[in-house]
């Protein structure tokens, strides 16, 4: 077990060097642009698989992300609030708005959930749509400022923008690991199995979930605040239902069992995408039954593929 | 079993790497290309539009190419069309416009729908054509390298509007019934003013859902108002609330100020009595069109059947040709500020009909093409679109400046 | 404001709540069984609107003949969904909500591609208004309105006194009660799924004159019937998904009618919201499930 843990250490502290050695072996800003933008995905798929674990099943934590997109991007449009001091908003928007919801929303349970939050992501999105005197609805909000150090303007570079993405989803990972191995984190595991035995236990139900939710709605928030300054163009169907339906499916692929089966499912779904790009109008033919196929086979996530493979070889 | 499953899926996956590898691998021959960059959806909400328009570009590109391409500075360059499929999301936009700059080294990328105004954030910066499909006013303001021939709700709006004030006298009362897409936030703020110069009363606006079907409780809350004019576009959707508003007794007019498929009139059959349909838009296979595009109608449809969305599609070969004259006229291909000059400064002979650049006044760059405006009106007895005027852009553009010149 | 725009509101919300319903009545109906969301029903209607386009206008068949036709074909391809993938899933919701956002994408673009690019039509087979109560509407909606409560009555009664409908209901009150007295878990929900997707492909037929067919037509239609069965206490009695849909055609049309359309879609969510936040079984739910 201890060893097992420290390949998995070491495993991570190759990946994350990678990570920040990727733009300097190749510098392709299209590879940055695909790779910041999974990154953004990582942080709501684990943020998903946070709420998951106390048995909660969310499909609207796109809303959020628009949340602080929206949050961010009409504060520096409209009052020249820094992009950076606008992430830190955006985040805390969205994770005020999440506090507030969870509170109400969390007591409600298994499938009833799963529609509420899908009532939320629709309801957000509808909202921007009709709110036009400030949200400007389908036209969007063009023109976003991007992010810049001193007089230094990001611009076009992808770099600056792959680092502080990359930053970002570390500290947002750190901050969630750390949370779901802490005394909080067992409790949360506790929720997610038997809640009734959990409160038996002294674990304040509501409380904990409302943790738990706000904390990836937090992050959501940053990410999506983020992605408002990265694009420069902020738009409602980004944060509807369909958007919230791609994470969970991130998080699902790749395996909502364990934190790292989010990353893997984001990088292997995403990268399945632009890979099935080349069949232009014909990808969902293909992208549709290899979903079907993965769950088919690994009904536990692709992060339960190396497992078969060790087993079937012991057979 | 679990071993069975494996092999399975290894399989398939196998299977759909083999289908697509292939692409993938084809090499492309040592010839000159004239890349051309399309950012489309080609999955996601605007598919068959943007499906349409690949096949019909594609097509128009090889009767291009094959009769030896296009003649540049003495270089005889092919052009290549490089399809990049966006999913018809912001970040897919974008991603797709950086790699066809950043990895083809494209120059011109055509773009269809609202998230391509994202892909003007990689665009403008790169020194990049970017042609784009939105009637927003973002999408063109002090955005030097952005280009729209398209015709403009607003202008569209003035054509059809001065064509009724002048035929149709009985219409006095007039009310916006639109999809919430950026034309309908526009036709919201635009038609207050156009009604009052045109001495037509405007009594209200309701932009509705892009998924709405059922538009009897929206039409139960605006027919008691008593129009005679509904403004809407030429849409599905639109085209559904006209029936509904004819079963729900409404005997006046309507307007569709944006382009449509032709074939969406069709849906209101012979609901609406004949004539009272009235939009800027031609039946691309009639002898009303011009003849460009009825010739290309006549090869799209020999090749992929009747029954497409043309509209948008064929609005895209006034791109092409656009390009293709604009390069041959300023004598590169790469130099995007020289061939950004020759587009604007010169009036040319487009597929849909004479194009002069305008939009200084409103827009700060004058990257908006004007082309003229086909009233038309749906014949339902007949199933026939009947074009009724074709009003120059020259006589629009003055009202147009007039009314929303100062921005 | 008097009476009469007050029925015209009452009419034209019923109208388009009873057409909500066959694809609810569906939606929860396999739920109840299956335990999974099938994110993918609203294609089946997509597909049996297709499917009578198909029969009716390129075959030549008679439209109702059509229609039961593209019925069974519908609930063949349904049984087939269950058969190979659904039924691994049984009560196991988050692979199944990956798969049918699968199926989805799958069967919206083989019809986008399949099909040709354009929307289709299929022709009415009724034409006129009838004016009730001093509110005029189409005679087709009539129809429809008068069909689907004919088809919801049926499976109703099936439901109560056929033993399979019987065995549907059973399980669905206590799957394990019902499988110690011999009633095959399997066999029922192959079942539920030929009812849930025959009847889907019931209101694509019968809706198909009245809007138009699009290859997207379906997710929207499932996400209202979602919010029915939601109000109707999810996967229970079929009672509250009938007054479910009904409420949601009612609030949809008061709220447009009175304050607008696009408001009308946020308050419709809202209030699902917030009956869920008081009432979390459901507002005609009859059992509370945590």
């Amino acid at each position: 077990m201890n060893k097992n843990n420290r390949i998995k250490s070491l495993l991570l502290l190759v990946f994350t060097i990678i990570g920040f050695l990727f733009p300097v072996i190749r510098n392709d800003p299209y590879t940055l642009s695909l790779l910041l933008i999974i990154f953004v995905f990582i942080v709501a798929a684990v943020g998903f698989r946070l709420i998951y674990i106390t048995g909660r099943l969310t499909i609207g934590q796109a809303a959020f992300m628009g949340v602080g997109a929206y949050t961010s991007a009409l504060l520096s449009l409209n009052f020249g609030i820094n992009p950076w001091l606008g992430l830190l908003i955006g985040g805390i928007a969205a994770g005020i708005l999440a506090l507030g919801i969870g509170y109400i929303v969390l007591r409600v349970g298994g499938v009833y959930f799963v529609i509420i939050t899908l009532c939320l992501a629709e309801i957000s999105k509808l909202f921007w749509l009709w709110w036009r005197p400030v949200t400007y609805g389908n036209s969007g909000l063009i023109d976003v400022p991007g992010f810049s150090i001193a007089s230094f303007q990001f611009g076009i570079n992808k770099i600056p923008y792959y680092y502080l993405s990359l930053i970002i989803m570390l500290v947002a990972l750190f901050v969630m690991y750390r949370m779901e191995r802490s005394r909080i984190g067992i409790a949360l595991h506790a929720l997610g199995q038997n809640d009734v035995l959990a409160e038996h236990l002294g674990i304040n139900r509501t409380r904990y979930r409302v943790l738990a939710f706000t904390t990836a709605s937090f992050f959501c928030g940053v990410v999506g605040s983020f992605y408002a300054h990265y694009i420069h163009f902020v738009h409602p169907d980004q944060f509807g239902v369909m958007p919230s339906i791609m994470i969970q499916i991130y998080g699902i692929a790749g395996g909502i069992g364990v934190f790292f089966g989010p990353i893997v499912g984001s990088f292997v779904v995403a990268g399945l995408t632009e890979f099935l790009k080349i069949a232009k109008e014909f990808q969902p033919l293909i992208y549709g039954p290899l979903l079907v196929i993965i769950m088919l086979f690994l009904p536990k996530g692709l992060i339960g593929l190396p497992q078969m493979f060790f087993k079937s070889s012991k057979k | 079993m679990k071993k069975f499953g494996l092999t399975l899926m290894v399989l398939a996956v196998s299977l759909a790497l083999m289908t697509v590898v292939p692409f993938a691998m084809a090499k492309e021959k040592p010839v000159k290309y004239l890349k051309i960059g399309c950012n489309y959806g080609l999955t996601g909400v605007v598919a068959p539009a943007c499906i349409a328009s690949k096949r019909s570009l594609e097509l128009e590109v090889e009767r291009i190419n094959k009769k030896g391409g296009i003649v540049v500075g003495g270089q005889r360059y092919h052009i290549k069309l490089l399809f990049e499929d966006n999913g018809y999301t912001s970040e897919g936009s974008v991603a797709a416009a950086t790699k066809l700059i950043d990895r083809e080294n494209v120059k011109f990328i055509f773009n269809i729908g609202t998230p391509g105004l994202a892909q003007t954030s990689v665009t403008e910066p790169a020194k990049v054509l970017s042609f784009l499909s939105s009637s927003a006013d973002q999408a063109l303001l002090n955005k030097k390298y952005s280009i729209r021939v398209y015709p403009l709700v607003q202008m569209n709006d003035i054509a059809l509007l001065e064509y009724i004030s002048k035929n149709i006298p009985e219409v006095k009362r007039v009310c916006l019934l639109f999809k919430n897409d950026s034309s309908g936030i526009l036709n919201s703020q635009i038609l207050p003013k156009l009604c009052a110069h045109y001495g037509m009363e405007f009594i209200g606006d309701e932009l509705y859902s892009l998924t709405e079907t059922d538009f009897y409780p929206l039409l139960a809350r605006m027919l008691p108002r008593k129009p005679d004019l509904i403004v809407t576009d030429v849409g599905t959707g639109a085209a559904l609330m006209a029936k509904q508003a004819i079963e729900k007794g409404y005997k006046g007019f309507f307007m569709g100020t944006t382009l449509g498929a032709d074939i969406a009139w069709n849906k209101i059959g012979d609901k609406v009595p004949d004539g009272r349909f009235l939009g800027p838009v031609v039946d691309p296979g009639s002898k009303a069109a011009p003849r460009e595009i009825r010739e290309m109608t006549k090869r799209y449809e020999e090749k992929y059947g009747k029954g497409a969305p043309l509209d948008i599609a064929y609005l895209y070969h006034n791109y092409l040709m656009l390009v293709v004259q604009a390069v041959k006229k300023a004598g590169t291909v790469d130099d995007t500020d020289k061939i950004r000059d020759v587009m604007v400064k010169n009036t040319w002979d487009l597929p849909w009909g004479k194009t002069r650049f305008v939009g200084k006044e409103v827009w700060g760059v004058d990257g908006q093409g004007i082309m003229p405006v086909f009233v038309s009106a749906w014949i339902g007895s007949k199933k026939k679109i009947k074009l009724l005027k074709v009003i120059p852009a020259e006589d629009v553009y003055p009202t147009f400046l007039k009314l929303f010149g100062k921005k | 404001m008097n009476a009469q725009d007050i029925l015209a509101m009452v009419i034209n919300g019923l109208s388009s709540g009873l057409t909500l319903m066959l694809v609810a009545l569906g939606l929860t109906l396999v739920f109840g069984i299956l335990h999974i969301i099938n994110l993918a029903h609203g294609e089946l209607y997509m597909l049996g609107a297709y499917c009578v386009w198909w029969l009716s206008e390129l075959m030549g068949f008679n439209y109702w003949f059509a229609i039961v036709l593209a019925m069974i074909l519908i609930a063949f391809l349904g049984v087939l969904m269950e058969r190979y993938l659904f039924r691994r899933f049984r009560a196991i919701m988050v692979p199944s909500l990956v798969v049918s956002i699968g199926l989805m994408l799958f069967l919206q673009s083989s019809i986008l591609l399949g099909t040709g690019m354009g929307d289709k039509e299929i022709e009415p087979v009724f034409h006129g208004q009838v004016t009730f109560l001093g509110t005029s509407l189409s005679l087709g909606r009539v129809i429809i309105g008068a069909v689907a409560t004919v088809l919801v009555i049926a499976v109703i009664l099936f439901l109560k006194y056929a033993r399979p409908g019987q065995a549907i209901r059973a399980v669905a009150q206590d799957a394990e009660a019902s499988s110690l007295q011999g009633i095959s878990m399997n066999s029922v929900s192959r079942l539920t799924m030929i009812i849930g997707s025959a009847l889907a492909a019931a209101a694509g037929g019968l809706l198909g004159p009245v809007f138009h067919l699009d290859y997207m037509m379906g997710f929207p239609v499932l996400l209202k019937a979602l919010l029915a069965i939601v109000l109707g206490g999810m996967g229970s009695v079929v009672g509250g998904v009938i007054l479910g849909s009904l409420v949601i055609g009612l609030v949809h049309s008061f709220a447009t009618t009175l304050i607008g359309p696009e408001i009308a879609e946020i308050i419709l969510f809202l209030i699902i919201a917030f009956i869920l936040l008081i009432r979390p079984s459901g507002f005609f739910g009859m059992e509370l499930r945590t």
